[in-house]
């Protein structure tokens, strides 16, 4: 199974170069100080396994990897290289890596990265946890393994879309049906549409037409050949439509008194206007007059305002009044004139169009220029029209005048139809010609379009039968892919409830249940349990527990994940517990690795108890992992390795055995401290009281030996290594004090005795196997133990018998 | 046994969640088998389309043919 390998990445978020990580095939524990650098190796690796991190590629325009990816001093191209390896020959994958090219353990282990549920990271711990029920099944939806039923889902969406296609078609063809025979039979909409009533139709015109009536479907056939019979007796039905059209067209002529009466009405009305006219010389201010007159009348004065003159008043007044009435006059007759003039214009217009179309049809239907009685007439028409549309004061109406004299509208167009007629002699019975049509196309329909109508409706009603059937179908799928969804996701809340009671066991909380729910294509609500009470685990969790319960959703999915594509065994927990207390965080700890043995686990964090946790619960699955600290950061330099070793681990090590005394005694000294913390809180000694909280190795040493002097068994395992720390421990001190002096003057031997005094102390007080100190058990007075009793210390001695 | 009843039974012995797709499939012609809104003809028809796992473009075909062509055509 391929694993990573190690990760180096340069110019890359806080990467200037490196350092390269080596990953062991167990996987890495990282452990730095915040902004040392831990989540740049995590992006890194995101990016070039998912092609995006999802810590900057997170939707908005302010925040994105093109734009913080690069190292802030952007000195060249991001490079990122993943080694990846199954045990043969190295895999490497870069940004640039050409993923088709990449050998195909390595396309199918990066596509499975893609789908996203290796990798998580305290700000989206909680996603899962507060995304709206749609987005959580969104969220699991790419590694469910539905594709190949979610594509059959969606034949048979299509399958049903086509079929509503079809119906739609089929009813705009019935509709235009319809509208077809309703407009030959006229039947109004509303009107029943059926054989009977378009038969009735049919036979009321065979009765115009004088054909036989119709009282069966073999009669309305016959008819149509009846019809056809006796309109091929007409000739040709072309040239006899254009006749039909020209004698219509004759019949709009106007016969021409309404135009001449028109006209007469206007010359008067002219001649009113000019009389008008002719009152009202010079200008005319009646706003001037009107204020004069008031003026005078108001103030009473012996003068007229405007020019002094001293007139007789009233006799003004009268003068003003009369000038006014004929000026309003004058307006009336002026808007008389005008109105009259465009009606006369548009009677003229109307004539000359009607005369106009009269010719053209005679042209059409005879293929001649028209006869000659009409074109005098028009070029009169169109003088008029001219005449009236550009008026000159005191001639238009006489010319309009003299031009009626002259015009003989009604005799010409007489005269015209009269040539057409004659032209037309032989023609048939138009009326008789357009009820044998009726008949020949009512019939003809009927035949035709009411089988194509009755077959249609036949159609629409089987395909509305098939597209109900299938929307059950599609139901069906529906349901049965939400049901399959609904038994994993029982599958996975039962997962993660098991994750769950292993970090908080016996607390009444926990028992999620995640359900899918009818509404849309899908969607997951989320529901966990308080001391019986069900609901939202937002509404009564603490901090700490929601934050379990999404690290535990989490690995439940990237279990079922794991069960889905086994090849990809890859989980990335990226400085994910905060406010978790330490006793969850121990056991967190050794949840991920016991439970995640057969992925490769990375796991970073600031929090070295969490650390020196995740050390010890890796170290007892029996697998290699990769340890590092980074120790600092710098712009220039980027992050700075550290030790990464506790310091038992490092007095244990093989770096201990080479080191200068006094660095040992100084890592000793520390590991003394740490210990006799862990003793004195689990062992309720009592420690003499000091206001600043600090206590210092001397107070700590002396509660602690008088503690022990409680449990024998304790006293006698511990006796030894108490006595050799007793006689030595001052040499920690003075190094503390006169480090220089002391320094030199210390013996490797004298530093020996005091580091294996302390590892001494610390073997009786700690169990590696349950990774605790022991503590008093409360339940049992007076026994000291590890929570699995690996190491137990009873108060008193048991006799030999 | 009936097919019907056969195809159900083999169906619940692939209900198994490594694949959902299958575990869906198997669902859905348990559905089907048991649905009482769908009429013989129509339960024939998704069980034969589905008989042998997923169904290909043919199949796709198929249903576009039975479902599509004209009531006068097929009868």
């Amino acid at each position: 199974m391929l694993k990573v390998k190690s990760i180096t990445a340069k110019n890359c978020r806080g990467l200037i170069d490196g350092p390269l990580l080596e990953i062991a095939a167990g996987g890495m524990l990282l452990e730095g100080a915040n902004g040392t650098g831990k989540s740049s190796y995590v992006d890194a690796i995101e990016k070039v396994v998912t092609g995006s991190c999802s810590s900057l590629d997170i939707g908005y325009q302010s925040v994105s990897w093109t734009k913080h990816g690069p190292h802030l001093s952007n000195k060249g191209p991001v490079e990122i290289i993943l080694t990846l390896s199954d045990g043969g020959k190295d895999i490497t994958v870069s940004l640039e890596s050409d993923k088709t090219k990449l050998p195909s353990v390595a396309r199918k282990w990066l596509g499975e990265g893609c789908k996203g549920s290796f990798l998580l990271r305290r700000r989206n711990m909680l996603q899962f946890v507060e995304a709206k029920p749609a987005d959580r099944y969104d969220a699991i939806e790419s590694f469910l393994n539905l594709r190949e039923y979610v594509a059959w889902e969606e034949m048979l969406v299509g399958a049903s879309e086509k079929l509503s296609t079809d119906l739609a078609s089929t009813k705009e063809r019935m509709r235009q049906y319809d509208a077809i025979l309703r407009t030959r039979y006229s039947l109004p909409v509303g009107a029943p549409l059926t054989k009977a009533s378009c038969a009735a139709a049919i036979s009321g015109m065979v009765t115009l037409a004088g054909l036989s009536p119709v009282n069966s479907d073999e009669d309305i056939e016959r008819s149509a050949r009846d019809a056809a019979e006796r309109l091929s007796a007409f000739g040709d039905t072309i040239q006899l439509q254009k006749i039909y059209g020209l004698l219509e067209r004759c019949k709009e002529i106007p016969d021409g008194n309404e135009l001449v009466l028109k006209a007469t009405e206007y010359v008067e009305v002219a001649a009113a206007f000019e009389r008008a006219s002719a009152t009202l010389n010079g200008h005319f201010y009646p706003a001037v007059l009107e204020k004069a007159v008031e003026w005078w009348e108001e103030d009473d004065l012996d003068s007229c305002p405007v020019c002094e003159s001293t007139s007789d008043r009233a006799a003004v007044s009268l003068r003003v009044h009369d000038r006014l009435a004929e000026r309003e006059a004058y307006i009336l007759a002026e808007k008389q004139e005008r109105t009259t003039r465009v009606e006369v214009l548009n009677e003229l217009r109307r004539a000359r169009r009607a005369a106009e179309e009269a010719e053209k049809s005679w042209r059409v239907a005879f293929e001649l220029e028209p006869s000659a009685e009409l074109a005098p007439v028009i070029a009169t028409l169109a003088k008029g029209e001219h005449a009236l549309a550009n008026p000159v004061a005191g001639s238009t109406a006489h010319e309009l005048a003299e031009m009626f004299a002259s015009l003989e509208l009604a005799r010409a167009a007489e005269s015209f139809v009269a040539s057409a007629q004659s032209r037309s002699d032989g023609v048939p019975d138009v009326e008789r010609h357009k009820h044998l049509s009726n008949v020949k196309l009512g019939c003809e329909l009927y035949s035709s379009t009411f089988p194509m109508l009755a077959a249609d409706e036949r159609t629409a009603s089987e395909l509305e039968y098939r597209k109900a059937q299938l929307a059950n179908v599609c139901e069906l799928a529906q349901q049965a892919r939400k049901d399959t969804v609904q038994a994993l996701m029982d599958r996975v809340a039962a997962v993660a409830d098991g994750y769950y009671q292993r970090i908080h066991p016996d607390e009444s909380i926990g028992t999620p249940t995640l359900k899918v729910t009818d509404r849309g294509k899908a969607s997951i609500q989320l529901e966990s349990e308080f001391h019986g009470k069900r609901g939202d685990p937002r509404g009564r969790y603490s901090e700490a527990h929601v934050d379990s319960l999404g690290l535990c959703l989490f690995l439940a999915i990237r279990r079922l994940h794991h069960n889905q594509e086994k090849d990809f065994a890859l989980l990335i927990l990226d400085d994910v517990l905060h406010s978790v207390d330490g006793e969850h965080r121990r056991q967190t700890a050794e949840l991920i690795f016991e439970e995640f043995h057969d992925h490769q686990v990375v796991v970073t964090t600031h929090d070295p108890i969490w650390f020196e946790n995740l050390k010890a619960a890796s170290g007892r699955v029996g697998k290699k992992f990769s340890k590092y600290n980074l120790a600092g950061w710098t712009l220039d330099e980027g992050p700075v390795l550290g030790d990464h070793l506790s310091d038992y681990e490092w007095l244990m090590s093989a770096q201990a055995t080479i080191a200068k005394p006094a660095d040992k005694v100084i890592k000793a000294g520390r590991l003394l401290e740490e210990v006799l913390h862990n003793a004195c809180h689990n062992l309720k000694a009592s420690i003499e009281y000091n206001i600043e909280g600090a206590y210092t190795m001397e107070p700590l040493w002396k509660a602690f030996r008088s503690r022990s002097a409680d449990n024998k068994s304790f006293q006698l395992a511990a006796a030894e290594a108490i006595k050799r720390i007793d006689k030595i421990r001052e040499i920690r001190n003075w190094l503390g004090a006169h480090w220089n002096a002391w320094a030199l003057q210390l013996t490797p031997k004298e530093a020996d005795d005091f580091v294996s005094a302390v590892v001494a102390l610390r073997d009786v007080l700690y169990c590696s196997e349950c990774d605790r100190f022991i503590q008093r058990i409360a339940q049992l007075d007076g026994v000291w133990s590890c929570p699995k009793e690996h190491k137990r210390y009873d108060a008193k001695i048991k006799s030999a018998s | 046994m009936s097919d019907e009843t056969s195809a159900v039974e083999a169906a619940k012995q692939n209900d198994d969640l490594s694949n959902l797709s299958i575990a869906a499939l198997g669902r859905f012609r348990i559905a089907v088998a048991q649905s009482t809104k769908l009429d013989p003809k129509m339960k024939a028809l998704f069980q034969r389309l589905t008989q042998d796992g997923f169904p290909t473009s043919a199949t796709a075909a198929e249903l576009r043919a039975n479902l599509s062509d004209s009531p006068d055509a097929e009868s």
